[in-house]
C-alpha cells in the first residue's frame, strides 16, 4: 500500500464487493432470525396485531365514507300519499316539486306499480290478488341537488306537508348525517390508534434489535478492530428490523383478511339490505402492499434508531483489554 | 509494505499519570519489531495509539506518511483494514466456526466466497490448523486459538501487523512457536510490531525496544534485554 491510498478505499473496493457485503449482511440477519425462530414469530405476531388494528379501522372508515357518499348521491326524500288519492292531485304535487330549484329529479311510483313490485319481491301473488283494494300508497321519490342546504330542504318539506293527500315523508338525509358523524369519529380514532400502534411497532423492533445487538456485542468489537465501519456494523441489524417489519406486515394482512373472512356473511347481508348497490372495499393487492410497506418502513425506523444509538453508546467496545 | 513513524508521542491520563513521554521511533518496512516492558509500562497504551483506539496527548503517528492521529472515524476504519491485530485474548467468536472467525476481515472487504475460501484455507495452513476449520473455538487449546487469531490477522494481507502480548497465556514452547510465525511475515511484505513482557521472545531479534519510564530505548542484544527486565537488578 503506498502513501495515502488506504484512505481512498471505500467500504468496499467495487460495486460487486459492495453488493456482496450487503448480501452477506442480509444472510447474517436471516440466519439470526431463523436461529431465534420463536422470538421472531413472537415479534411478527406483535407487529402484526399492532398493524392490523389501524388497518381494520382504515377499512371501516373508508367503507363508511363510501357509503355516505353513495347515500349522499341518492339523497332526497320520499313522499307517501294517502291511499286512493286521485291521480290529478298527485300530478299537481309532482309538478310543484319538479319546479323547485332544489330538486334534481323525481320518480313517481303509482299504487299499482308499488303493488307489482311488492308481488315481485315477496312472491305473494295469489294472496294479494284476493284483496279487494290495493292497500299500498302511491309515492314520489325526490332526489335533491347535492349543494342544497338543510334549511331549504326543510321549507320544501313544510310546503308539501300542507297538502291533504300527503300522508308522510321519509327524509333520507338523516342517514347521511349520521354516517358522516360516524365516519368522523372512526377516522379520528383511526389516526389516534394508527399513531399509537405505529409507535408500538417501532418500539417492538427497537427492543428486539437491541437484544440482537447485545447478543453479538463481542463480534461487533472484533469487527470494529478489523476495520468494519459503523455502517457495516449497523447493516445486519437494520436488515433484521426490516425483516421484522415485513413479516409483521404480512401477519397484519393475514389478520385483516381472516377478520373479513369471518364476517363475510353478515357483511353480505348488510350489502343486500342496501339493494346490493354498495361496493365494500375489502382486502386487495394494493391494500396488502401498503400494509406490508408500512410495516417494513416502521421496522426499518426502529432498527435504524436502535443501531445508531447502541453502536454510538458502545464506543467502549473498541477496547482491547 | 508499511513504514510506521512515531514522533514525540506522549500520553497523560486524566489522573495526570504520564504513561508515555517523548517517544520517537521508526519501524521500517518489512521489519519485525519487539517492544518489551514490564506490566504497566505503557505497552498497551502505545499499541492503542498505533491502532487509533486512543489519541496521544502529544506527538503524531505516521503510517505510510499519513498522520493517523488526526483521521476521522471512517478513515480510521479504512486504516485498520490495512492492519492485522493479534491480542493476548484471541477474541474468537465462540458461536462461529474457525473458518468463519478467520473469514471475518474478508467479509468486511466484500471478497468473493471463492476467494475467501482460498485465503482462509491458506492462512489456516500457514498456522498449521487447516484440519480444524469446521470446529468451534471451544474445541481448541489456548495456543491453537491464538494461532487462529494470527491466521485471522493475516487473512486480509495486512501491510502492518500489531500484536499485544500475543503469547501472554502460553508456556515457553508455545510462545516460541507463535514467535516463529511472526518471523515469516516480513517475507510477505508485512511490518510487524509485537508488544510483550517476555524477553525470551526477542532472542536473536534485531529490532528490540524497551519501554521504560515512559520512553523507548533501542536494545539489540538479548542479554541486555533480559537484564533490563530483571526486577532484582
Amino acid at each position: 500500500m503506498n502513501g495515502q491510498s488506504f484512505l481512498k478505499q471505500r467500504d468496499s473496493d467495487s460495486r460487486g464487493s459492495n453488493l456482496r457485503i450487503r448480501a452477506h449482511s442480509l444472510l447474517e440477519s436471516v440466519q439470526h432470525l431463523s436461529r431465534h425462530a420463536l422470538v421472531t414469530l413472537f415479534v411478527w405476531l406483535l407487529i402484526g396485531v399492532a398493524l392490523s388494528l389501524p388497518a381494520g379501522f382504515w377499512l371501516v372508515q373508508h367503507n363508511i365514507h363510501l357509503l355516505a357518499e353513495k347515500l349522499h348521491d341518492d339523497s332526497g326524500f320520499t313522499v307517501y300519499f294517502v291511499p286512493a288519492s286521485s291521480n290529478e292531485s298527485i300530478e299537481e304535487i309532482r309538478r310543484y316539486v319538479t319546479e323547485s330549484a332544489l330538486v334534481q329529479s323525481v320518480e313517481l311510483t303509482s299504487a299499482k306499480q308499488a303493488m307489482e313490485e311488492f308481488q315481485l319481491v315477496t312472491g305473494y301473488d295469489q294472496e294479494l290478488v284476493a284483496l279487494e283494494d290495493n292497500p299500498l300508497p302511491a309515492s314520489l321519490s325526490v332526489f335533491i341537488q347535492q349543494d342544497s342546504s338543510a334549511t331549504e330542504i326543510e321549507s320544501l318539506l313544510d310546503a308539501l306537508r300542507h297538502y291533504a293527500i300527503v300522508d308522510s315523508i321519509d327524509f333520507d338525509t338523516e342517514w347521511v348525517r349520521n354516517l358522516n358523524s360516524i365516519h368522523q369519529v372512526v377516522s379520528t380514532l383511526m389516526w389516534i390508534v394508527g399513531a399509537l400502534f405505529s409507535f408500538a411497532v417501532v418500539f417492538v423492533t427497537f427492543a428486539s434489535v437491541r437484544l440482537a445487538i447485545e447478543s453479538r456485542f463481542r463480534e461487533l468489537r472484533v469487527l470494529s478492530l478489523l476495520g468494519a465501519s459503523d455502517r457495516y456494523l449497523r447493516r445486519p441489524f437494520i436488515y433484521c428490523g426490516i425483516l421484522y417489519g415485513f413479516g409483521g406486515g404480512v401477519v397484519a394482512t393475514a389478520i385483516v383478511f381472516g377478520a373479513l373472512f369471518a364476517i363475510r356473511d353478515p357483511l353480505n347481508q348488510l350489502v343486500q339490505s342496501f339493494g346490493g348497490t354498495i361496493h365494500i372495499v375489502s382486502l386487495d393487492y394494493f391494500f396488502a402492499s401498503v400494509e406490508i410497506l408500512i410495516g417494513t418502513f416502521l421496522g426499518y425506523l426502529g432498527a435504524l434508531f436502535v443501531s445508531i444509538w447502541e453502536i454510538q453508546k458502545r464506543r467502549t467496545f473498541e477496547s482491547i483489554h | 509494505m508499511s513504514k510506521v513513524i512515531l514522533e514525540n508521542i506522549g500520553k497523560t491520563f486524566e489522573n495526570d499519570f504520564e504513561v508515555l513521554r517523548e517517544i520517537s521511533v521508526t519501524f521500517d518496512e518489512e521489519s519485525v519489531n519487539f517492544i518489551i516492558g514490564r506490566s504497566g509500562a505503557g505497552k498497551t497504551t502505545l499499541i492503542k495509539i498505533l491502532l487509533g483506539l486512543t489519541s496521544p496527548t502529544k506527538g503524531r503517528v505516521l503510517f505510510n506518511e499519513v498522520e493517523i492521529t488526526t483521521l476521522s472515524r471512517v478513515e480510521i476504519a479504512r486504516y485498520r483494514r490495512s492492519v492485522g491485530i493479534v491480542l493476548q485474548d484471541p477474541s474468537l467468536i465462540p458461536n462461529r466456526t474457525i473458518f468463519d472467525n478467520v473469514a471475518m476481515p474478508l467479509w468486511v472487504r466484500g471478497l468473493r466466497s471463492k476467494e475467501i475460501r482460498h485465503r482462509v484455507d491458506r492462512c489456516l495452513n500457514v498456522v498449521g490448523l487447516d484440519a480444524v476449520k469446521d470446529l468451534y473455538p471451544v474445541r481448541l487449546s489456548t495456543g491453537e486459538q491464538q494461532r487462529v487469531s494470527i491466521a485471522r490477522a493475516i487473512a486480509h494481507r495486512p501491510t502492518l501487523l500489531v500484536a499485544d502480548e500475543p503469547t501472554g497465556n502460553m508456556d515457553n514452547q508455545l510462545s516460541l512457536e507463535v514467535r516463529s510465525l511472526f518471523d515469516m511475515f516480513p517475507e510477505l511484505g508485512t511490518t510487524v510490531i509485537v508488544a510483550t513482557h517476555e524477553p525470551e521472545l526477542t532472542d536473536h531479534m534485531k529490532n528490540v525496544f524497551e519501554l521504560k519510564d515512559g520512553t523507548l530505548h533501542n536494545l539489540a542484544p538479548h542479554v541486555q534485554v533480559t537484564e533490563s527486565l530483571d526486577p532484582n537488578r
